[in-house]
């Protein structure tokens, strides 16, 4: 116990050197999670790397004691694997020593170190397992001497079986238990069948490659230690397979890195656990049945078996609730899952190791399985359209149906995500995509844009500018959006006396793009936050033009500003995930009293973080105040604070006098989802909820006068920067589509038509790509990390809703978003 | 177990291999056709005004506003003033937010006599569009008051 439980601490310690040094291959993870420090233990832990690092080495020795000890009489693989010990003992001995004089984690950055960094993390493991394979008993040729068997095929189908029912019905009792089957009878009833097909598929897939193992290993002359390496190269690929299509795509890394890292990883792990096993004393050989067991985890027989596979899929369900939405791209909850089928099979072939008796090789065994389970993954779809056409019932339309169910039952969405194509999947499209996504070594030119040619005013009187871009905040959390929200007032009373905006959408989901877009006026792509971005900053141009001093709290564009700009950091000691409006707007109005001898006009700037999801799971989840029945507790009750202080500071400008003379704009840069078919946050994705925005702009009244808008027309957080200017009575350029156009106008002047553009919208981080049709009315995703695609018509509110993808939206919005994604490229001369 | 152990589960592996993923079936209408999903793409001003054309991917994309605008737009200019009203009607059933197709009925209901109807447009078409000149002209035509007068 105590050796097993050392090297799996030294393996815990290899895989967070291994996936802190993986985040910094990619520029994304680097820039989102690396760089600001987000999560303090991570901090801790690179800080004191060497110290563990120090721990693990120890730890790893205290096991290899045995082999170290040069009294005992050695041969063959058991020699070697002293010498082996030994030069662990040497190398990584120095490699320690070498850390704790110079800590290398602590200085390792997003350039070429990080990749051979993770590759390296995973050297020990293999050292170790190398030891530990060496150090084993020499397989006997127990074929030959009749002690050995390979795992019977009877025994392998029954427990899949077995296992794969009981999965499903645990999931579908979840499932109904917690959506209270509202789509109606005979759409849970197909949904539900479909579950089970693709429960058998996955089985069936399971067991057929199973039962090939053990059908190789069974025709050699050494089948105990075939069927335990073939395992463990079936370990490893499975391994090397989630990370590299389900995990590393998450947080951008590129194929190749993603390639490399997964592969080694798989191949570690594998190694590790096969040589935990080979260490593993057998209690009583004549029981060891198969080879395969003994790699299994070590469980108690009989009645304990039976309730750990009852308790199984309570604690999945616990752990899957519990992950729900601290969970990244359902990284952690596919995790669970596969943790949950494994022991489930495992313990399956535990309880009935004594009950099923096998039989003798049976090629109707292999095949019907498969074949029965494959005709009903095809047979259901078909016959739920057939049903949909027959009665006019749209929601038994399959794409539609099994969507619904997936966000209810995570195991299905996992298995259907993995077993079901959408139609028109197109992996060369894909591949374009993921070229301009996270390519490693491209680079950008950030060009010089000025969105007005015109000559400066004179100097006069300007109006202060407030922008508050709240983090986060969704547009039908508002009242003035939502007649159904009663806990924000003061936004309300704010909305009825001024410019309520009811068709706005950022251009990029999350923060690292979305905020950049909104000082720029315009569409960016990555890496535009970089040393140079101030070349096309129209914002701080406009603020440097007409003699404004800014007043700010950010912690994305802040950073690149010239120095020459006048600035005055609110709250600058707060980290990001800590900013609150209700400090902020504090800070603000105490820098507005003390600088009143200043006669420039005021930039106030503020994007806090209140109703962040980093925030809102923060405190377990809790509202702050009570209940808030249809809405996200712990999100309402946050808003309703951000409210009250900001109306708070609305009569404080009322008070000074300066409520009259202020453009005051509340936005945010991106919204969330909050459970919306099963999906937090906005880190990866581009749904409805993620896309839309909250715009309220007030004017003062001579400004409000003199012009129009269109309040239902299509807008974007990226028209705030050239609408500033447009008020500033500049005249803008002509500078094309990928720039935003202003809200305002002249009254007597022609509104810009954008009722028949489409608009590219792109994921910060992940790879995801959206196109906006039809005055926002159509919105088309492609997402390269899930690798599908959706489509939204948004005239439906609240909540949209997939529709079916016709053949020709898809050729259209694939066509379209190409044509967008290479003319930015274009722009801002992308290269790789 | 003999040679055929191994044979029959690469013949099922071959088989996931072919049929995975399976393809999620769609409806097939046999109606829709990528010209008329993009025809709304182009400005008014540059298309034919193909009646016939219009009237066939309205019924094929009956949700399409701007399609229903080039429409109705299309029946005003072949003189079918009904038949573009009505149009314009389920284009605003669709997005009652739509300013400048309510601007465009004001003026149609203004010309066949319909006052207080053109006023009602050009009110609702206001809410949207604070300010607009063209909808302050059109709400004081067919309140019978000199255009131009600030609102």
């Amino acid at each position: 116990m105590a050796f097993a439980s050392a090297r799996l601490a030294v393996g815990a310690f290899c895989l967070m050197t291994a996936a802190y040094a993986a985040l910094n291959c990619s520029p994304f993870a680097f820039d989102m999670f690396i760089r600001p420090q987000l999560f303090p233990w991570v901090t801790e832990f690179v800080a004191w790397h060497h110290f563990w690092c120090c721990g693990a080495f120890v730890a790893s020795t205290l096991t290899l004691v045995a082999d170290l000890d040069w009294r005992i009489p050695r041969d063959g693989t058991r020699k070697a694997a002293h010498w082996l010990a030994v030069g662990y003992v040497g190398f990584f001995g120095a490699v320690a020593g070498v850390l704790v004089v110079s800590p290398y984690l602590p200085r390792l950055w997003n350039d070429s170190r990080a990749l051979p960094t993770a590759i390296a993390a995973f050297v020990p493991l293999l050292w170790l397992a190398a030891i530990d394979h060496l150090s084993a008993p020499s397989p006997r040729r127990q074929h030959d001497a009749g002690t050995f068997r390979v795992t019977g095929q009877h025994r392998l189908l029954v427990s899949c079986a077995i296992a794969a029912g009981y999965l499903w019905a645990a999931h579908v009792v979840r499932a109904l238990w917690q959506s209270g089957r509202s789509a109606g009878a005979i759409a849970w009833a197909l949904t539900i069948i479909w579950a089970l097909a693709l429960t058998a598929t996955v089985s069936a897939l399971v067991y057929t490659i199973l039962f090939l193992k053990t059908a190789v290993a069974a025709r050699t002359r050494t089948p105990e230690r075939w069927e335990r390496g073939l395992t463990s190269v079936l370990t490893a690929a499975g391994i090397c397979e989630f990370l590299r299509r389900l995990v590393l795509p998450t947080v951008s890394l590129n194929a190749s890195d993603a390639a490399w890292v997964a592969t080694v990883a798989g191949v570690s792990l594998a190694s590790m656990w096969s040589g935990l096993a080979c260490r593993r004393p057998a209690a009583d050989p004549q029981k060891a049945a198969t080879s395969s067991e003994r790699l299994l985890v070590s469980m108690p027989g009989g009645p304990a078996t039976v309730a750990a596979l009852l308790m199984l899929p309570l604690a999945s369900f616990w752990a899957l609730g519990f992950m729900e939405q601290l969970d990244w791209a359902f990284v952690v909850q596919r995790l669970i899952l596969v943790c949950e089928g494994l022991l489930a099979y495992t313990l399956v072939r535990r309880a009935t190791r004594h009950h099923v008796a096998d039989r003798p090789w049976s090629a109707r065994a292999t095949v019907v399985p498969a074949v029965v389970a494959l005709a009903t993954l095809f047979a259901v779809p078909h016959a739920a359209l057939r049903l949909a056409a027959w009665t006019g019932d749209r929601t038994l339309e399959p794409a539609a149906a099994f969507e619904r169910y997936a966000a209810a039952d995570p195991l299905f969405k996992f298995m259907s995500d993995g077993l079901v194509t959408r139609a028109g999947f197109d992996g060369e499209y894909f591949r374009f995509l993921q070229v301009y996504t996270n390519a490693r070594g491209a680079s950008i030119t950030i060009p010089d844009v000025d969105l007005t040619t015109a000559p400066a005013r004179p100097a006069g009187h300007r109006p202060d500018i407030f922008l508050f871009v709240i983090d986060s905040l969704r547009r039908d959390y508002l009242s003035p959006y939502n007649p159904a929200v009663s806990f924000t007032p003061n936004i309300e009373r704010f909305a009825s006396e001024n410019f309520v905006f009811r068709n706005v959408f950022t251009r990029h989901g999350a923060t690292q793009l979305a905020a950049p877009s909104i000082w720029a006026g315009a569409e960016v792509i990555r890496k535009i936050l970089a040393p140079g971005f101030e070349r096309m900053n129209a914002v701080e141009k406009l603020v440097n033009a007409e003699g404004y001093r800014i007043a700010i709290n950010d912690h994305t564009v802040a950073a690149y500003l010239r120095p020459t700009t006048p600035v005055t950091k609110i709250d600058p000691n707060v980290l990001s995930v800590d900013t609150d409006l209700c400090q902020n707007l504090k800070a603000l109005e105490e820098h507005l009293d003390a600088s009143t001898a200043d006669a420039r006009p005021v930039f106030g700037y503020l994007s806090p973080m209140n109703i962040h999801i980093l925030n809102t799971r923060r405190g377990g989840q809790q509202s702050l105040d009570g209940d808030y029945p249809g809405f996200y507790a712990p999100y309402a009750s946050r808003l309703r604070r951000i409210d009250a202080c900001f109306g708070n500071f609305v009569s404080y400008l009322q008070q000074r006098g300066r409520y009259d003379n202020s453009i005051i704009v509340l936005t945010s840069d991106h919204g969330d989802s909050l459970g919306e078919n099963g999906y937090w946050g906005h880190a990866t994705w581009l749904f409805p909820e993620v896309a839309r925005l909250p715009l309220i702009v007030r004017l003062p009244p001579s400004l409000r006068a003199a012009v129009t808008t269109d309040l239902a027309g299509v807008a974007f957080s990226a028209d705030i920067a050239p609408t500033l200017w447009v008020l500033c009575a500049r005249q803008l350029k002509d500078l094309g589509p990928l720039f935003g156009s202003p809200l305002f106008v002249p009254k007597d002047g022609r509104l810009p038509d954008r009722r028949r553009d489409s608009f590219l919208l792109t994921s910060s981080y992940g790879a995801a790509y959206g196109l906006l049709r039809r005055n926002g009315r159509q919105l088309y995703v492609t997402d390269l990390v899930e690798r599908r695609e959706f489509a939204y018509d948004l005239s439906h509110e609240p909540t949209a809703v997939p529709d079916v993808i016709a053949p020709e939206v898809r050729r259209v919005n694939q066509r379209s978003i190409r044509d967008h994604v290479t003319k930015a490229a274009a722009f801002y001369r992308f290269t790789r | 177990m003999n040679q055929s152990s191994i044979l029959a589960p690469v013949v099922v592996l071959c088989l996931f291999a072919a049929l995975l993923p399976a393809p999620m079936p769609l409806p097939s209408s046999g109606l829709s056709q990528e010209d008329c999903f993009t025809l709304a793409d182009t400005p008014p001003a540059a298309q034919s005004h193909d009646l016939g054309l219009l009237e066939r991917c309205s019924a094929l994309y009956p949700n399409d506003v701007e399609l229903l605008g080039d429409l109705a737009t299309a029946y005003e200019a072949a003189s079918a003033p009904s038949q573009a009203e009505a149009t314009y009607q389920r284009a605003l059933a669709i997005d009652p937010a739509c300013a400048e197709l309510r601007l465009r009925l004001g003026r149609l209901l203004l010309r066949r006599g319909a006052a207080a109807e053109a006023r009602r447009e050009a009110a609702l078409a206001l809410r949207v569009q604070p300010n607009r000149q063209a909808l302050v002209e059109l709400l004081h035509a067919s309140d019978g008051a000199p255009a131009g007068a600030s609102r």
